[in-house]
């Protein structure tokens, strides 16, 4: 974990030197009207004048202490600027993980028990179509159905309960196919074990072999990968809040970048890619408890 | 015992599930929202976040479009861009370097202060003091404004003396960063207050800043001229789409930057209609002058234009919404008798030719001494009405007559990087657009040999002795005159391959009445509800 989050400091330090100098990306065409001694004082104040390890250094020891510098638009701290949004980013983010969660497991449940029928031919398509369609295409066609023409729905921004649904639905739809699509495959491996059998042979109902015995048991691949949605869920709602206008992390990315607002941009890579990681790892310790022939030495 | 583990996984994600609802519903505020608007509010929509609504820390548009109905300037641009009193009622040149204003007497801030020549002096110095301490976002005004000192001579006397002679002094007092703010407020104010509720003189002042979500104004009672609507909400909707999305289901009154192929989107509803004006933003190809000699030679400049099929262009990729040009000046100062350069492929063929530069027929590429005539072309992405586009229809009129491009499309992050330092990233050709100095000289700034912004390093002679001429020069008659006189030399040089001024397109709901500025402000200062 300390080897990636070393890797991503170096990306997310590396971010400013990609074009060239970066006191010329910072200034930008602000740089015309300057004089050279002003740009060359702005290049002293950045500490750009520098060698690069000694910059890194700096830079490491900041970023460990959350300072990421100054937003240049914002004229305050860039990781401020960030976690101002991360209440929405979450929000939303728990919005699509329920949905996704206790839409698309009980979708995947009911397909593998009616397996070939009309219901699991509709539930499957659904599904391709949840994994298929672009987000940006799903959200404006949501948009235009319960926005535009119903008005049942609040078509952008961040306000009451009504406005998480077309965002929530939208960005929640890859997540939910998949988890049905995983369910799915998970039960009907399950339902041909042994110990099935055994319940039904025991006179044990079917609602309860399937909820008590065999999706208990699938499950374990399932919270596996839900475990890593949360990470996606965190990071990749960038197009989802784009279109709805949604306040968050990744609209403060797309922003920044826009602005060249390097300190947030920076400030944004590094506190998404340090979740992802933590997610990743409790994933990993959470697998150990939930399946416990698994012992991490 | 076994059964007992297994139904772990059950569990954890029972729990997760309603800890996420329980996450979730915590978190959503039970008001605000996005449906019609009130009967007595504006709803603005804007592509980016309102930052800051403090003036000196910030020259963004959307930043903009609040600050203007909350502060008053000395002197403000009417509606078709004349230069008016504001808070000043009269000005004079007192010597090349000092102009003097008189204020209109009583006025007062919004929080009490009286607003006289104290307090004008007060925040020019400010402004200063933010340029030589590079603070806030004032270096490019301030520098232009070359201020010295400041003098309040009586309660409505103040004396604005510049560094050099400055002709260009009383339309400075027009920007946004020389408004006058109360000092006792704002020199006890924190930063951080003073960018979410700053105190001006204007006929609104903020009643809600919900960083990233939206920015409501009320009117306040006690201006002297009260508009008629009562509130003005702005929000953020980044995406084209959705913005025309909230203006069709009637949840927004002005939207901006409508795409010209969604307008007919906006135009089938009955509650909306399409403002466009002919804004200030000149786009143009530059060529720089240092790299591929054939630039050098204003017979090839002439015929890139000549190529160019601009009128085409314009009805096939525009809608028809704008119109092509031959000057780099804004209104009101364009000169009348610079039209276009016609569509003439012929000419640009035998111009190339008496250049020198030969059709080779083999590969339909002209070459002089055995070189192509061959350039290296950059342009953005995403930052100007279909820019990207108007590069391949450009690259495509020049591969006619045997002028052969490279296009490369970069991100407006990474292009604005290699424009820097007088365009010093670029290759051969660029294509960019350049917001108005407001003023002709300053208009025309952008092919003048010593100016930041001329990044193809232009150096015409003819042009060059006008510009001395102009800049000693006060009197507002022999300035048009000489201005005329520059744009018929820009004409004949061909510095750049002349496209347009940026047309800006609004979506605006019919209950509003409202008209566009070609300085791309939002001001609702006179509008009302129908």
């Amino acid at each position: 974990m300390l080897v990636v989050v070393l890797m991503v400091s170096v990306a997310s330090f590396a971010l400013l030197f990609l074009t060239g100098d970066p006191t010329e990306l910072l200034l930008g065409s602000a740089a015309d009207v300057m004089s050279q001694q002003q740009i060359e004082e702005f290049r002293r104040a950045r500490g750009f004048d520098r060698p690069w390890l000694v910059q890194y250094l700096g830079f490491l020891t900041h970023a460990a202490r959350g300072d990421f510098g100054d937003s240049l638009r914002h004229h305050r701290p860039a990781f401020e600027v960030i976690w101002e949004r991360v209440p929405a980013t979450v929000q939303l983010g728990a919005v699509a993980f329920a949905l996704s969660v206790g839409l698309g497991v009980p979708l995947g449940v009911i397909s593998a028990t009616r397996r070939g029928s009309v219901v699991d031919a509709g539930a499957m398509l659904l599904a391709l179509l949840g994994q298929s369609v672009p987000s940006f295409w799903l959200g404006i066609v949501l948009i235009m159905i319960f926005g535009v023409y119903l008005h049942l729905l609040p078509i952008s921004g961040r306000g009451t309960w009504l406005h998480l649904v077309l965002p929530g639905l939208t960005l929640a739809a890859f997540p939910l196919a998949r988890n049905a699509r995983l369910t799915r495959s998970s039960v009907l491996e399950v339902m041909h074990q042994e110990y099935v059998r055994t319940a039904r042979a025991k006179g044990v109902p079917e609602f309860g072999v399937v909820y008590r015995h065999a999706l208990r048991n699938a499950l374990i691949p399932v919270v596996t990968v839900i475990g890593l949605q949360l990470g996606f869920l965190l990071g990749g709602s960038v197009i989802v809040e784009t279109i709805f206008a949604w306040p968050g992390v990744g609209r403060a990315l797309i922003q920044a970048i826009g602005n060249k607002d390097f300190p947030v941009v920076q400030a944004g890579v590094t506190m998404l890619a340090v979740t992802f990681v933590a997610v990743n790892l409790l994933v990993d310790l959470l697998y150990a408890t939930l399946n416990p022939r698994i012992r991490y030495q | 015992m076994r059964h007992m583990k297994r139904s772990r996984a059950w569990s954890w994600l029972k729990r997760a599930a309603v800890g996420l609802m329980a996450l979730a519903l915590i978190g959503a505020p039970s008001t605000g929202g996005s449906a019609a608007p009130a009967q007595d509010t504006a709803v603005i929509l804007q592509g980016a976040d309102i930052v800051t609504l403090e003036p000196y820390y910030s020259q963004s548009l959307p930043d903009q479009n609040a600050i203007i109905h909350m502060f008053e300037t000395l002197t403000r641009f009417g509606d078709n861009l004349q230069l008016l009193p504001g808070l000043a009622e009269s000005w004079r040149l007192l010597d090349a370097r000092t102009w003097e204003f008189k204020l209109v007497a009583g006025r007062r801030f919004q929080n009490g202060e009286p607003l006289n020549a104290a307090a004008v002096r007060y925040t020019l110095l400010r402004g200063k003091e933010f340029y030589e301490k590079k603070l806030g976002d004032v270096q490019y005004e301030y520098n232009l404004l070359d201020l010295d000192t400041v003098e309040a001579i009586d309660d409505v006397t103040v004396r604005v003396r510049s560094k050099n002679p400055n002709p260009l002094i009383p339309l400075h007092m027009a920007h946004s960063q020389t408004a006058p703010m109360p000092p006792r407020y704002t020199s006890q104010t924190s930063v951080n207050d003073l960018q979410r509720k700053p105190i001006g003189s204007g006929p609104y002042r903020v009643i809600e800043f919900v960083p990233n979500e939206r920015v409501v104004l009320e009117t306040w009672s006690e201006h002297p001229n009260r508009p008629a609507v009562r509130r003005l909400l702005f929000r953020p909707v980044p995406e084209d789409a959705t913005r025309i999305a909230e203006l069709t289901a009637g949840n927004a009154d002005i939207i901006v930057n409508v795409p010209p192929d969604l307008i007919p989107q906006v135009e089938r509803n009955r509650s909306a209609r399409v403002e466009t004006v002919a804004g200030l933003r000149r786009i143009i190809i530059g060529l720089r002058q240092d790299r591929h000699p054939a630039l050098r030679d204003k017979r090839v400049r002439q015929a890139l234009n000549f190529a160019f099929d601009c009128r085409t262009m314009m009805r096939n990729l525009l809608a028809n919404k704008g119109e092509c040009t031959g000057t780099v000046a804004n209104v009101p100062d364009q000169n009348p008798a610079v039209k276009a350069y016609p569509f003439d492929v012929q000419r640009a063929a035998a111009l190339l030719d008496e250049a020198g530069w030969r059709m080779n027929p083999r590969t339909n590429v002209r070459e002089q001494g055995g070189r192509a005539l061959e350039f290296g072309f950059d342009c953005p992405r995403g930052r100007y009405i279909k820019d990207a586009e108007i590069c391949q229809v450009i690259a495509s009129d020049l591969a006619k007559v045997g002028v052969k491009t490279d296009v490369q499309v970069f991100d407006w992050s990474v292009f604005v990087g290699k424009s820097a330092r007088r365009g010093a990233g670029f290759r051969d050709i660029y294509l960019i657009g350049s917001g108005p100095g407001f003023e002709c000289q300053a208009d025309l700034a952008l092919v003048q040999k010593d100016s930041g912004s001329n990044r193809s390093l232009t150096d015409m002679a003819r042009f060059e002795a006008l510009w001395d001429d102009m800049s000693v020069t006060f009197d507002v008659k022999k300035r048009r005159d000489i201005c005329f006189r520059m744009q018929d030399v820009i004409y004949d040089e061909a510095p750049v391959i002349f496209i347009w001024f940026q047309t800006d397109i609004y979506g605006v709901s019919q209950r509003l009445e409202w008209k566009p500025r070609a300085d791309e402000r939002i001001r609702l200062h006179t509008s009302r509800f129908r």
